[in-house]
């Protein structure tokens, strides 16, 4: 099995998205395709899948040159991916998402045969590691539940090459330990499996080779025992990155500014409680579906508890509304999905980062907002976060993901909560990008004195700015983990105590 | 001078320069087939009637905005209409207090839509497809039928009156569409409304009350229509109560030509204008080059068809062009 | 509208006193499609009926203009015991399924307003001959412009009735050599849509048109006020001739902005129904080759503005005194 990739080059109006670039994919091993955004990877992929056509260049398959159209002529040579951008049809069931593409095969006389259907569905279901009913409507799934369930998809359509795009963007740790025994499983069977990440840790455990693009050419190739993380992300972005590493942050045990007790919401979870320490980053931990997210949107009002208590500052307050608790109680929350909750694509820069205090920045009388202010303010936060864009006009759509996800948090900095609820921040980020985040909130806590909730799948990421990590299993708090400055010697320490408090 | 420039090649940016390039084509099109289309008249009669069809659009367009929509603008419409009758003729109301009786019932009938929307949940096709019966059997209810006359001349010279050759109207409509743009792009609630059409859920998580834009917006829909109804009056000289029948296509296409999106959260004044601009061209050009008039329906929906196509195509295109 | 009263009372008491007394199980009832004014009027012609006669009628109107909804209501009626309808047909074809189950039942049927097509079971068809108003209107219009220049001709929705109108209007306008037709304008059913069309057709025509004739009452209603407003502001003058007398055309034709307008006898159109169906009752029955019972139409100009409506009961008059020897016999 060969897929060969000749001197494909395409151009758009004002950018050369792959220039040149010839590479060679082999059977039995597991590929990384990797590059910072704006590389060429998702133009590369596309042109491999039959999305776009390169305006030169050759794609040959088994010494077959192929001539792909469209994603469905990829299809039928056998190339399918899985992607980042989760798409599903929310209205229908799992397994008819998951058989979408093969619904003719299962057609009987009077209609579709259910029933064989949702049995096959569960198979590829268990293979990811679901354990879902498959007639269930997919909308009422996390986002992480739909990614698997689109990498189930992909399992039953018998392909020659796999491209997994950015598949562990939305789940944790056990299920991407599922995942990569089923990625070696397929691999062992000599299928072309291309693996597109920006989590190089999971790169160094799954993948067997390494091709880095950067500025739309094709930098190198190598073996994984010839790398490390350091020397990957050189030849990603050209020169060399320090690790990251954050001072302790000065936090008073006792001063808490927000503590929920035995906190519910019907039907979701029971009893959560929790304590947040003025200026701490506190870590939420746990496994797709676990409550992180459930219990986040219940405090900030978003889905108002049904029981127990919140306290802030020592003063139990009823949050009931999003828009209560950004303007009286002073907390706002960071969206894990940007673009279906975080983002208005529509709209420009500034109307986006702008939208939570709209209100504040508006002239009293006529209610028109004050459109200098509000560019002022954007231009000072792009540069803040260093977001690549023409300007604060520019329509937040057409940006890359990366730079989407740095507004989706600069519009939470405008708003200026004292405490700040993020929930995956760095979904489909780049190392570049990523480090700028990380030590934004890390200086959100140390310099301005905020105190964060940050939920995370990445453990790295967690373990290394979370002051204390509170872990959660099947919608209930197992524990809390104290964190590296304030009691576990290293890494491996603390990853090995949540691992405990997950089992 | 910078930002005037900026503004004005802002505003005349992709989509409305589509619109206003094919209401000007037409009306080249048909000055030139037609001698009697450039006179005074027919310049007078086909300005006001725009200025009508921008109110039936604007009452549907701020609900498409938000993402949701208002069968029943024409029976408010209506409604408004012979309230205000009612009112002058067999209550013998004053002017003023006329106007503002029937104001207030269509205010409550916008308000009733909201409320049921919002707070009982209920979507809106079902709930505005609902009042529409309701409020036309009210309005068929209060009038049986007929019409109300004796109504106030000062009223009536405001639908028929010019000023410089233009009628009235067309002044009240520029200011409402300038009131409307300066709405959507500056002020709050505006904003507010687009970002709910635009992504109701992300609207919610950035603390906008999604709730009470819709019932504003169901408010001003209610208003616009409202406005409507009175102009028609005015405009006739007798409160009709079929006034507002058939209102419902007219809104939908009039907004729709004019760039407002059907599934939200975007909508341009000078769109809306260049909206309302054909349809009356179109409709005011199938007579002067005596089309026959059984086919006439074929025609308008034609031509609404193909507007609405080279609108898309363009949009399309312009996207294409953008790096993925 | 008093004298009209009295005139028909001595017509009621001359008709009871020439008929024999009925069965006692006859029961009469009127129908009508649904809330419209011209029903309202129709409606006094039929109430006159039951006080001239002492006759009980059972009137009823439907919720819409479908014929479902009317073949629902009626059935149910005639189910009730009612032996002699006279009904408005919703649907001109779709309505002689319904008369076809009444008939089978032993029902009479008169149809008023519009007739349902041939062959149908009802046995008359009391209305205005629309053809024949249509031509009446287009003489008068043709003579306030003088016998010559042009005319807009204004249609309602595309039907039957609409068509035979137009007939009408084409046919006289044929026979004048200096009066030409030169824009049709139709498909209106909404005022507004009226108001835009003529409007726009005025001005498509400017300067050309010397008269309009409208054979719809919404497409009527509109002009009269779109021809004030033209009037008003120095437009010259385009003569009119409409139909059906709305309180806004009479307003119009008394300001002196139109020239005049049809009545039609609605009052004769719920009257004379009424009248055959207590006839037959008594044992009258059709003369073969009758059917269709004109009761006419009048031009109201500024002139007999307030007189017509005597002119109308005249017609009436004359109508019913004629039944029974024009339209029945007796075996």
């Amino acid at each position: 099995m060969k897929l060969e990739l000749k001197n494909i080059t395409k151009q758009f109006p004002g950018v050369k998205a792959l220039d040149d670039v010839s590479l060679t994919f082999s059977g039995g091993e597991v590929h990384a395709l990797l590059g910072e955004n704006g590389a060429g990877k998702s133009t590369l992929i596309k042109t491999i899948c039959g999305i776009q056509k390169s305006d030169q260049g050759k794609v040959i398959l088994n010494d077959k040159e192929l001539d792909l159209g469209s994603l469905k002529e990829g299809m039928s040579y056998g190339i399918t991916i899985v992607n980042q951008e989760i798409q599903v049809f929310s209205e229908s069931s799992i397994a008819e998402n998951i058989m979408m593409d093969k619904l003719e095969n299962y057609r009987k006389s009077a209609g579709i045969d259910w029933a064989t259907l949702n049995t096959e569905a569960v198979v590829y279901l268990e293979r990811v590691g679901l354990d879902l009913d498959p007639e269930m409507p997919i909308g009422s799934l996390s986002a992480a539940q739909k990614q698997l369930v689109q990498i189930a998809k992909a399992l039953s359509r018998d392909a020659d090459v796999i491209l997994l795009d950015e598949p562990t963007s939305s789940i944790t740790e056990n299920e991407v330990a599922k995942l990569f025994s089923l990625v070696r499983e397929l691999r062992d069977k000599g299928i072309i499996m291309i693996f597109v990440s920006h989590k190089l840790e999971e790169v160094l455990e799954i993948c067997d080779v390494v091709s880095v693009l950067r500025d739309g050419k094709h930098v190198g190739t190598q073996p994984i025992s010839a790398l490390n993380k350091e020397s990957i992300v050189e030849m990603m972005i050209g020169r060399k990155v320090l690790v990251e590493e954050f001072d302790e942050l000065v936090v008073d045990k006792n001063d808490l500014i927000l503590q929920a007790k035995d906190v519910s919401l019907a039907g979701v979870f029971e009893d959560a409680s929790f304590d947040l320490r003025r200026g701490e980053i506190l870590g939420f931990y746990g496994l797709v579906g676990s409550g992180r997210t459930e219990l986040a949107k219940t405090i900030i009002g978003h889905t108002p508890k049904t029981g127990g208590t919140v306290l802030l500052n020592g003063k139990a307050v009823d949050i009931t509304s999003v828009s209560q608790c950004i303007e009286k109680y002073s907390i706002g929350y960071v969206s894990e999905n940007r673009k279906e909750e975080g983002l208005f694509l529509e709209f420009d820069i500034e109307s986006n980062i702008t939208i939570t205090i709209w209100k504040r920045i508006a002239n009293k009388i006529s209610r028109a907002i004050d459109m200098v202010k509000q560019n002022t303010m954007a231009k000072d936060l792009m540069k803040q976060l260093d977001v690549r864009a023409t300007g604060p006009s520019q329509i937040v759509g057409d940006l890359s993901g990366g730079n989407q996800q740095k507004i989706s948090i600069a519009k939470w900095l405008a708003a200026d909560c004292d405490i700040l609820i993020i929930d995956e921040p760095s979904v489909g980020v780049d190392v570049g990008a990523k480090s700028t985040i990380h030590q934004l909130i890390w200086e959100l806590a140390n310099k301005f004195g905020k105190s964060i909730i940050l939920i995370s799948s990445d453990m790295p990421e967690m373990i290394s700015l979370s002051s204390r990590v509170v872990v959660f299993k099947e919608r209930k708090i197992t524990g809390v983990v104290p964190g590296i400055a304030t009691g576990n010697q290293n890494y491996a320490d603390m990853s090995r105590e949540i691992g405990g408090l997950m089992a | 001078m910078q930002a005037l420039n900026k503004h004005l090649k802002k505003a005349l940016s992709g989509g409305d320069a589509g619109i206003i390039l094919s209401a000007l084509s037409l009306v080249v099109i048909f000055a030139v087939a037609s001698d009697s289309f450039l006179t005074q008249y027919n310049i007078f009669n086909l300005t006001r009637t725009q200025s009508l069809y921008i109110f039936v659009a604007l009452s549907q367009a701020v609900m498409l905005v938000t993402g949701n929509m208002n069968l029943s603008v024409g029976a408010i419409a209506g409604l408004t209409a012979v309230i205000f009758g009612y009112a002058i003729e067999v209550l013998g109301l004053p002017l003023p207090l006329a106007l503002a009786a029937a104001m207030t019932v269509a205010m409550a009938a916008g308000w009733f839509n909201g409320f049921v929307m919002t707070k009982l949940g209920v979507n809106s096709f079902i709930v505005t497809l609902s009042t529409l019966f309701i409020f036309t059997g009210l309005v068929y209810g209060i009038s049986e039928g007929y019409s109300y006359r004796g109504i106030p001349k000062d009223f009536v010279s405001l639908g028929r009156g010019n000023f410089l050759g233009l009628p009235y109207l067309f002044y009240l409509m520029v200011a409402t569409l300038a009131a409307v743009w300066y709405m959507f792009k500056y002020t709050v609630f505006g904003r507010q409304l687009l970002a709910t059409g635009s992504n109701q859920e992300a609207a919610e998580l950035s603390g906008i009350n999604t709730h009470r834009v819709i019932m504003g917006a169901n408010l001003l829909s209610a208003f616009f229509a409202a406005m409507g109804g009175l102009l028609w009056v005015s405009r006739l000289g007798t409160a009709q109560p079929a006034i507002g029948q058939n209102w419902l296509i007219i809104s939908f296409a009039v907004a729709i030509i004019g760039g407002t999106a059907l599934n939200g959260g975007k909508l341009t004044a000078i769109g809306l204008f260049g909206g309302g601009l054909i349809m009356v061209l179109i409709k005011n050009g199938l007579i002067l080059v005596q089309a026959n008039v059984y086919f006439e329906q074929a025609f308008l929906g034609s031509i609404i068809l193909l507007t609405i196509l080279l609108n898309r195509w363009r949009e399309v295109a312009s996207k294409k062009g953008k790096s993925s | 509208m008093k004298r009209f009263m009295k005139l028909t009372g001595v017509l009621a008491t001359s008709v009871l006193l020439a008929g024999n007394a009925f069965a006692a199980d006859v029961k009469f009832a009127w129908y009508a499609s649904t809330v419209h004014p011209y029903f309202d009027e129709v409606q006094t012609g039929v109430d006159k009926f039951s006080e001239d006669f002492g006759i009980e009628v059972t009137k009823r109107l439907g919720q819409d203009w479908t014929q479902d909804n009317q073949n629902e209501n009626v059935t149910a009626m005639a189910a009730q015991g009612f032996t002699s309808f006279s009904i408005f047909p919703s649907d001109v074809a779709g309505a002689k399924g319904l008369y076809e189950e009444l008939a089978e039942q032993g029902i009479t049927i008169v149809d008023f307003g519009q007739p349902t097509q041939q062959p149908t079971p009802a046995s008359f068809f009391v209305g205005t001959q629309l053809k024949r108003a249509a031509m009446v209107a287009t003489e008068e219009l043709i003579k306030s412009m003088g016998g010559k220049g042009n005319i807009v001709n204004v249609l309602e929705v595309p039907g039957e009735a609409t068509r035979r109108r137009s007939e009408g209007v084409e046919e006289v306008v044929d026979s004048y050599p200096d009066v030409y037709i030169i824009q049709t304008v139709g498909n209106l059913s909404t005022i507004e849509d009226s108001v835009e069309k003529v409007e726009n057709a005025i001005a498509a025509n400017i300067g050309k048109i010397d008269g309009i004739i409208a054979t719809g009452y919404t497409p009527t209603v509109a002009i009269a006020q779109l021809l004030t407003e033209y009037h008003q502001s120095g437009g010259k003058r385009i003569h009119f001739i409409g139909i059906d007398t709305d309180e806004v055309v009479m307003d119009a034709i008394r300001e002196g902005h139109i020239d005049g307008t049809m009545a039609q006898n609605p009052f004769g159109h719920g009257y004379i129904p009424m009248v055959l169906l207590k006839h037959m009752a008594d044992g009258y029955t059709p003369i073969k080759g009758t059917h269709n019972i004109d009761a006419g139409v009048l031009a109201v100009t500024k002139d007999n503005l307030d007189s017509y409506q005597d002119d109308i009961a005249a017609m009436t008059k004359t109508i019913v005194e004629e039944l029974t020897t024009k339209y029945l016999e007796k075996k």
